[in-house]
């Protein structure tokens, strides 16, 4: 880990604790900085006060407001200043990704590596 | 010759006039009978009428018989026959003509029929128009009374019925009288007013001549029937070009069954749809832990290599992944076998109260701190049963009222002896549940489209299943819950049960 070189940012939107937690601890280990949120709600918030993250990892289905709702706020705000990657256990995850327009996804359930991949490949 | 005179006066006659012998072979005809006939004089002379040159036809057209032909009956009844309409089929020309026939025999000193004298008068014209109409319009009497068709006269201005046959009065459940007074929009379903009135725009502007079209209509006494209509215009007849002729038939018990097999189609169909939408909830949480639970083993892989201990708590978060996808397929097992009725009760004589306990003390070690209070007899209560089963329908609503209320508020769980069967209650103080959600607790694949987009966290069908199991008891299960102030689900077992 350079730590002369910026941490780049990761946020992390995913209402299932274990898999917000290990994503996390993960991309950690990467040398990522890592920012996570329970639902779109709270990392709308988070977004008010902290700077654009990288990526953005997103899961669709969540309580308070989902997937769906976080794409059409966050873009109408910040437009693609972050790229999204969907993370999603529906059968068709790229038509998740088109939905709302998402850059790329990831299909639950996933592996490390195939994470790593997509974050490196579409990180800014 | 002494007949010269007679001769004269029948060669010029207007009339046919024929002689036959007993024996019905032709002696004598005049020119006339030769030319209504179709046949020459000397065709004629020795003919009998049994002779297939000739062809007769009744008033309807049907060909007549030998024991009607005129001369044949005035032999048979030997008096003289009158004003008798007949058609005859001309052989040389292939034409009809209609003559109104007069038969006479003629008897000798003894008695006996020496000659028949036949007479008749070709008619074709004015006269038999009138009675051949006479004839039709007895005939289309008939028809229209006994057809099992509603059919009527309505005026091309304004619709008003004129006429209409029995089985119309039957079809509209009125009386010619009674529709007097009633427009037909007022019997007629609203929403097939519009597509009749505008069919009867077309015919107005002579677009259409008439129309077919099937509708619902309202008898007298309130029952809504289908009928097929047909409105078609009259206009071959010049007295009747401003007349509709209205035909009617009940259609109700063919529409009934085209409705029943639609709406079980769109039974079929829905159920397929809602099957699969579950499929696709199903599959959606399975995905979830299996997720957490590879990227779990990922991580510990991940530290294995990096030379740092897997600890134990990372092995209990495991384990409980695991849990979350046995119990998802436990369930999913579940409603296989109820649905293909193979989930068989293993029933044992035992004491429902200890089953109780244990089910609390289970959900004391997922929530120690939990207030259960526990109200139950304190003898045993014994009863035919099966105790996994029971178990598990008990610690389903035991942890949704867990899960569902503040971790503080208390859940009581009682059991009260019935004469005929055991209550058992369990009551939450959480938010409570509303009538729209009540209807569909019991029932599986019922999750809403909404619930595809927000967490919503298991299959739904945990209360499906425990209501299964009460039914295969014998036993009822329900709900009752107010807004505000919670929630208490009770089932009732019998105490005395047929295996």
């Amino acid at each position: 880990m350079n730590t002369n070189i910026k941490q780049k940012l990761i946020m992390i939107i995913e209402d299932d604790i274990e898999i917000l937690s290990t994503v996390k601890l993960f991309l950690e280990f990467e040398g990522y900085k890592v920012v996570t949120a329970p639902n779109g709600f709270e990392a709308m918030n988070i977004l008010k006060s902290s700077e654009l993250p990288n990526l953005i990892l997103l899961d669709m289905k969540m309580p308070i407001m989902n997937g769906w709702e976080f794409a059409i706020e966050f873009l109408d705000k910040h437009d693609h200043k972050a790229p999204i990657v969907v993370m999603t256990a529906a059968s068709d995850a790229e038509q998740r990704a088109r939905d709302i327009h998402a850059i790329g996804w990831l299909s639950k359930p996933f592996d490390f590596n195939e994470l790593l991949k997509k974050v490196k490949k579409y990180e800014k | 010759m002494a007949y010269e005179r007679e001769r004269v006066i029948l060669a010029n006659l207007d009339m046919g006039f024929i002689i036959h012998a007993p024996d019905t072979s032709i002696i004598f005809s005049n020119p006339k009978a030769a030319e209504i006939l179709g046949l020459t004089e000397n065709q004629l002379k020795g003919k009998e009428a049994k002779s297939t040159d000739w062809k007769f036809l009744r008033k309807d057209g049907t060909s007549l018989p030998l024991e009607e032909y005129p001369v044949m009956q005035a032999i048979t009844t030997k008096k003289k026959m009158r004003n008798m309409l007949f058609g005859i089929n001309r052989p040389s020309t292939h034409d009809i003509r209609w003559v109104n026939v007069n038969a006479t025999p003629i008897f000798d000193n003894k008695e006996e029929i020496s000659e028949i004298i036949i007479s008749f008068q070709d008619i074709t014209g004015p006269k038999l128009t009138e009675e051949i109409l006479e004839e039709s319009e007895s005939r289309f009497r008939v028809i229209f009374n006994e057809a099992p068709l509603g059919i009527a006269m309505i005026d091309s201005l304004n619709g008003a019925i004129f006429s209409m046959n029995p089985m119309f009065t039957q079809i509209l459940g009125r009386s010619l009288e009674e529709m007097s007074t009633i427009n037909w929009m007022s019997i007629t379903h609203p929403e097939d007013i519009l597509k009749e009135l505008d069919q009867m725009a077309l015919m107005s502007a002579g677009k259409i001549n008439g129309f077919k079209m099937e509708k619902r209509i309202f008898q007298k006494d309130g029952s809504l029937i289908w009928v097929n209509i047909t409105i078609a215009q009259m206009k071959h007849s010049p007295n009747l070009d401003r007349h509709h002729l209205y035909m009617i038939e009940d259609i109700s018990a063919r529409k009934k069954i085209e409705i029943d097999l639609q709406q079980a189609k769109i039974a079929a169909d829905s159920a397929s749809v809602i099957k699969s939408r579950f499929l696709d909830i199903a599959a959606h949480e399975l995905r979830t832990p299996v997720t957490a639970f590879s990227l779990l083993i990922q991580l510990s892989q991940k530290q294995l290599e990096k030379g740092y201990p897997v600890e134990a708590s990372l092995l209990k978060r495991l384990k409980m992944q695991a849990d979350r996808i046995s119990h998802l397929v436990v369930d999913l097992l579940d409603v296989s076998r109820l649905e293909r009725g193979v989930l068989k009760l293993n029933l044992e004589f035992k004491d429902i109260n200890s089953v109780i306990n244990e089910c609390v003390a289970d959900l004391k070690l997922r929530q120690p701190d939990r207030v259960v209070k526990i109200l139950t007899p304190k003898a045993s209560v014994k009863l035919n049963f099966d105790s996994f089963r029971i178990a598990q329908v008990i610690t389903n609503i035991l942890e949704n009222a867990r899960r569902y209320t503040d971790k503080d508020s208390p859940i009581e769980i009682s059991l009260e002896t019935k004469k005929k069967f055991v209550l058992i209650s369990i009551t939450d103080h959480g938010p409570g549940i509303s009538d729209e959600q009540k209807s569909k607790l019991f029932t599986p694949f019922t999750r809403g489209s909404d619930e595809l987009t927000s967490r919503s966290t298991g299959l739904g069908l945990g209360l499906f299943i425990c209501s299964e199991i009460i039914k295969l008891h014998g036993g009822k299960i329900g709900v009752i819950s107010k807004m505000g102030e919670g929630s208490t689900f009770y089932f009732e077992l019998p105490t005395r049960q047929s295996k």
